[in-house]
C-alpha cells in the first residue's frame, strides 16, 4: 500500500539538513544575548509579539536568520517553529537565507517594473554571475528583488543595505554600483 | 435564534440570523463557486471567486464572508457576477498546470468542476514563451502525503484546518505576494501525525495522499459508510473503493459523530485487511505443526476439544462487536466457562455500576463544551483517542473550558493545559461545579476512581467520561468479561481466545488453546486450533463507543480467503456442540436487545436537537444513488446467510 518509493522519498526529505549552524552552536550564540532578549520580552504583556524584535536583534549580530535560530526563539516564545518561520519569511528585511556583506535590493513593483527594473536585475545578475536571491561565491554581495520601497517618483530604485538609496538606476548604473562595492573590499 | 428572510435570485428563503450568504444559497440549491470557503473553517474571503451582487452594497461582495440581513436581495446569476467568476478562474488557470489527465484529483477537483460550469472554456492568458513562472519541485512531505506547489490555488484551507481544527500548525504560509506559498518549517518534512486533513480539504490535487494514488478515477469509486474500529471513539469513515477493494478513506461532515475528523490510523490504516500475514484457512495442530484444514474438520476438532475439557475459560478482545461478544459469552456459558478479557473496561464499568447504580459515561463527546473545566486523569489522549483531543480543543476554544491534567500530561495538548489538578477528597470537594473528568479505564486507580465517582454522585453538574481502549470494550461488562488475572489462572484444560489480542504466548497453565485470529502471530503459533476471522470492514456488527453510543457498521468488502466473522464461527461451534443458538443477524440482535438493553441507550440526557438513533436506524445507509462498495451487496448478504444456514451447507455432519 505505502510503497517503498514513498518511504525513500520521505527519507531523502528528512535528510535534507537545513542551512546554517547546529543547534548547540546557535544556542550558545543566543545565550550570550540573554539580557537583550529579556529586555525585549519585558516590553510586551505576552511573549508572542516579541518574536519580530528578537529576530531583528539577533539578525543584527549574526548577519542572517538561520532556521535553527527561528526554532530556538519559537520554542522560547512557546509558538510553533513553523509559525515563526512563516513570520520570518514574510518580511523582506529578515534574511532567512545566508546573505552577503552587502545586500543589493532592487525594487520590482509596478512603477519600477514599468521603468525597466527587470533589465536592471538582468544586468546585475550577469555582472555578479548569480541569480536573484542568491549570494556570490565569495559571500560578499547578495542580490534581492524586493517590493515597493516607497520612492516611486525616482523609479527604478535600488537600495544598498539598510542605508543608501540609488534613484533612476539604469543597467549601466548597476554595473558601476557593483564595481564600486567590489572596490571597497 | 431569530429567522430572517432573504431573496436569492427571486427565490425566498428563511434562514437563522448570522448565516452566510453562500450557505443560504446552498440551501436553495444555487451553485456559487468557491475555493477558500469551507463549512468547517473561518471565512477569509481570499480567493474572490464567490462574488455576488447584493442590492444596496457597492460592487460585488464575497458571499462566503457576508452575513445575511433581513430583506436582503442577492443575485448570483447576473452577467456581472458570471463574468467575475470567469475572469477569476481565468487568472487561476494562467498559472495552473493543465495536466488533468495525469492528475490524481481528476473528478473531485473543484477547479475542474467550476471551470466546466462557469468557464472560461478557452484560457485567455498565456505565459510568454521561455518563462515558466510555476515550476516548483513536488515535495514529499511524508510517506503518505505529497505536495505539488504548482497545483496550489492559494486558498489556505490546509493552513486553517491545521491550525483551527487540528491545533497543529505544521503547515504555514511563507513569504508574501507572488511568492506566497504553503510550506512546512524550512520546507522540510511535516512535523505532525499525518492526519491527512490537509489533503482532505484541498480543493485541487496540490496535497495528495499517497496510498491509493492512481488506482482508480474518482468517479469509478463507490461510497460506503463504516464505523472505524481503531479506538473507542466510533468515528464514521467513508470508504471509497471498487469491486470490494478500498482505494482511500474520506470524511463526511454531515455523517457520524466525528464531524469529519479522522486520525491517521483511521485514514491510512485500511491496508491492514490485505496484509500478507492474513490467515485464509483454519489451522489444526497435528504432529506438533499447524496444518491447513477444511472448516468441517476444524469445527469437528473444536467440538472434540471442548467436549473433552472439564474446565474452559474464554478470553475475548474488546474489538469484537456486540453480537460476537454475546455469542461468545453464550458459548462459554453453555460450558460453564469463565469469561475474561484483556481490557479493564468491564471491571471499571462494573465498579461504577455498584457505586452509582448507573452505567458508562455521564456525558457525550458533543457535550464537552457545556463544562467550565475538564480534568484529564492520567490519560495520554492523543495515543488513546486522537479525535477526542480535537473535540477537547474545540470545546476549549468554543466555550473557554479550561483543561487540567492529573498525572501524565498529554504531549500534544501541553500548550492548552491550564494547570495541574491533584485528585484527592479535598481538591474534589473544592472543585468547580461544572467539571468533567476524562478517565482512562486501563490506568485509573481504584482510590481515585471512587473519589471521582463520589463527587459525580453528589454533584449533578459534574460528569465523567470513560475513554474506552478498544472499539467495543465498553460492551465487555454487559456480558460479564473481567480482566484476566496475570498469574492466577489455575490448571485449565482449554482456553478459547476470540478476536485480536495483545497476548503473545499461551499461558503455561493452559493445556489447549483454540483461537480465532486474523493474522499469523505468536499466539496463533502456540495454539492448537485456529479459526481465520474476518476484520471489521468485512463483517457487520454493532459497536458501543466511549460515550455509550451503539452504532451499526455494515459489510463493506468481501472476506479474505476462507475467513468467517467471529459471530459465524461461534454459532457453528455451538451448533456442532448441539446447543440452541440464534442463527440470523436479526435474531441475534433481537436477543441482545432483550437481554442487554443498557447497551443500546445512552444513560444521559441527550441534546433535544439530536434525535436519539435507534437500531436499525443507526445503520448508516449509503446515499441512494450509490450502491455501496460491493457490486451486488445482496449477494454478500446471501453469502453471510449461507454461512449461518448450516443445515444446508453441512448437512452430512449435522
Amino acid at each position: 500500500m505505502i510503497d517503498s518509493k514513498n518511504y525513500a522519498e520521505a527519507r531523502i526529505c528528512l535528510q535534507k539538513v537545513p542551512e546554517g549552524p547546529a543547534e548547540l552552536e546557535m544556542q550558545k550564540f543566543i545565550n550570550k544575548r540573554e539580557e537583550k532578549i529579556v529586555t525585549i520580552l519585558k516590553m510586551y504583556p505576552e511573549p508572542r509579539p516579541a518574536l519580530i524584535p528578537i529576530l531583528f536583534e539577533l539578525q543584527r549580530d549574526y548577519g542572517w536568520i538561520p532556521p535553527m535560530m527561528v526554532k530556538i526563539v519559537a520554542e522560547r516564545l512557546r509558538i510553533e517553529p513553523s509559525e515563526a518561520y512563516g513570520v520570518a519569511t514574510f518580511y523582506s528585511l529578515m534574511k532567512t537565507k545566508r546573505a552577503g556583506k552587502y545586500v543589493i535590493m532592487i525594487c520590482g513593483t509596478l512603477s519600477c517594473e514599468l521603468k525597466g527594473s527587470a533589465e536592471v536585475i538582468k544586468a546585475a545578475e550577469t555582472a555578479l554571475d548569480i541569480k536573484v536571491g542568491e549570494t556570490t561565491k565569495d559571500g560578499k554581495i547578495t542580490l534581492k528583488r524586493v517590493e515597493c520601497l516607497g520612492y516611486c517618483d525616482k523609479a527604478p530604485v535600488v537600495q544598498i543595505d539598510n542605508s543608501s538609496y540609488c534613484e533612476k538606476v539604469t543597467p549601466e548604473d548597476i554595473v558601476k554600483i557593483i564595481k564600486r562595492l567590489r572596490n571597497e573590499f | 435564534m431569530s429567522l430572517v428572510r432573504v431573496k436569492i435570485d427571486d427565490e425566498e428563503i428563511e434562514v437563522p440570523e448570522g448565516t452566510l450568504v453562500i450557505t443560504a444559497a446552498e440551501k436553495l440549491g444555487k451553485s456559487i463557486p468557491h475555493f477558500c470557503y469551507h463549512e468547517r473553517l473561518t471565512p477569509v474571503a481570499a480567493c474572490r471567486l464567490c462574488l455576488v451582487e447584493i442590492e444596496g452594497m457597492p460592487g460585488l461582495q464575497p458571499s462566503c464572508a457576508t452575513k445575511v440581513k433581513d430583506g436582503m436581495i442577492v443575485r448570483t446569476n447576473t452577467k456581472n457576477v458570471l463574468d467575475s467568476h470567469k475572469s477569476v478562474l481565468d487568472l487561476v488557470l494562467e498559472t495552473h498546470p493543465l495536466d488533468c489527465p495525469k492528475c490524481e484529483a481528476t473528478g473531485r477537483c473543484k477547479l475542474e468542476d467550476f471551470t466546466y460550469e462557469f468557464g472560461p472554456h478557452r484560457v485567455s492568458y498565456y505565459r510568454p514563451p521561455g518563462i515558466s513562472a510555476y515550476d516548483y519541485e513536488e515535495l514529499s512531505w511524508s510517506p503518505v502525503l505529497k505536495f505539488d506547489p504548482n497545483k496550489c490555488v492559494e486558498c489556505s484551507r490546509c493552513i486553517r484546518v491545521c491550525d483551527e481544527v487540528q491545533d497543529c500548525r505544521a503547515l504555514v504560509a511563507s513569504s508574501r505576494g507572488h511568492n506566497w506559498r504553503i510550506t512546512t518549517f524550512t520546507g522540510g518534512p511535516l512535523h505532525c501525525d499525518f492526519c491527512g486533513a490537509c489533503a482532505s480539504v484541498c480543493p485541487t490535487g496540490a496535497i495528495e495522499q499517497q496510498p491509493g494514488k492512481f488506482w482508480k478515477k474518482d468517479w469509478e469509486l463507490e461510497k460506503h459508510f463504516v464505523i472505524c474500529s481503531h479506538c473507542g471513539h466510533g468515528c464514521t469513515l467513508l470508504l471509497r473503493g471498487w469491486e470490494g477493494r478500498i482505494a482511500r478513506i474520506e470524511d463526511d461532515f454531515k455523517v457520524g459523530i466525528n464531524r469529519a475528523n479522522i486520525c491517521s490510523r483511521g485514514r491510512f490504516g485500511f491496508d491492514i485487511i490485505s496484509h500478507s500475514s492474513r490467515l485464509s484457512k483454519p489451522l489444526l495442530r497435528s504432529d506438533g505443526k499447524l496444518v491447513e484444514v477444511t472448516w468441517e474438520k476444524a469445527l469437528f476438532a473444536a467440538m472434540e476439544m471442548i467436549t473433552a475439557s472439564h474446565s474452559v475459560i474464554g478470553l475475548a478482545s474488546g474489538m469484537l462487536s456486540v453480537e460476537e461478544l454475546f455469542l461468545f459469552s453464550k458459548l462459554l456459558a453453555s460450558r460453564n466457562g469463565k469469561k475474561f478479557s484483556e481490557s479493564r473496561d468491564g471491571d471499571v464499568i462494573e465498579f461504577e455500576k455498584k457505586r452509582l447504580g448507573r452505567y458508562g459515561s455521564t456525558h457525550g463527546f458533543d457535550q464537552l463544551d457545556s463544562f467550565e473545566s475538564i480534568v484529564l486523569v492520567d490519560i495520554p489522549v492523543e495515543e488513546l483517542d486522537e479525535v477526542l483531543r480535537i473535540d477537547l480543543i474545540s470545546a476549549a476554544k468554543k466555550s473557554g473550558a479550561k483543561l487540567f491534567t492529573a498525572g501524565r500530561a498529554s504531549f500534544r495538548l501541553k500548550k492548552r493545559i491550564a494547570g495541574l489538578f491533584k485528585i484527592n477528597s479535598q481538591t474534589l470537594a473544592s472543585a468547580p461545579a461544572k467539571t468533567l473528568f476524562v478517565v482512562d479505564t486501563e490506568r485509573i486507580e481504584e482510590k481515585e476512581l471512587s473519589a471521582i465517582l463520589e463527587k459525580v454522585s453528589s454533584d449533578p453538574f459534574t460528569g465523567i467520561l470513560f475513554v474506552a481502549a478498544q472499539s467495543n470494550s465498553r460492551a465487555l461488562s454487559s456480558f460479564g468479561f473481567r480482566v484476566l488475572p496475570s498469574d492466577e489462572i489455575s490448571e485449565v484444560d482449554l482456553m478459547i481466545a476470540a478476536g485480536p489480542l495483545q497476548m503473545t504466548e499461551r499461558p503455561t497453565s493452559v493445556k489447549r488453546l483454540i483461537a480465532s485470529a486474523s493474522f499469523r502471530n505468536e499466539l496463533v503459533e502456540s495454539a492448537d486450533l485456529v479459526f481465520p476471522a474476518a476484520l471489521p470492514f468485512e463483517k457487520s456488527g454493532t459497536y458501543v463507543n466511549s460515550e455509550g453510543r451503539a452504532q451499526y457498521s455494515d459489510i463493506a468488502v468481501p472476506m479474505a480467503g476462507e475467513s468467517w466473522p467471529d459471530a459465524v464461527i461461534w454459532i457453528s461451534v455451538m451448533k456442532e456442540l448441539g446447543e440452541a443458538t440464534p442463527s440470523t443477524p436479526r435474531e441475534i440482535l433481537d436477543e441482545v436487545r432483550n437481554n442487554h438493553p443498557e447497551l443500546f441507550e445512552r444513560n444521559y440526557p441527550v441534546k433535544s436537537s439530536e434525535a436519539e438513533p435507534k437500531l436499525p436506524s443507526t445503520r448508516l445507509a449509503p446515499p441512494k444513488r450509490h450502491r455501496g462498495l460491493l457490486l451486488d451487496k445482496s449477494e454478500w448478504l446471501r453469502k453471510l446467510q449461507e454461512h449461518l444456514d448450516f443445515s444446508k451447507e453441512f448437512s452430512p455432519w449435522f
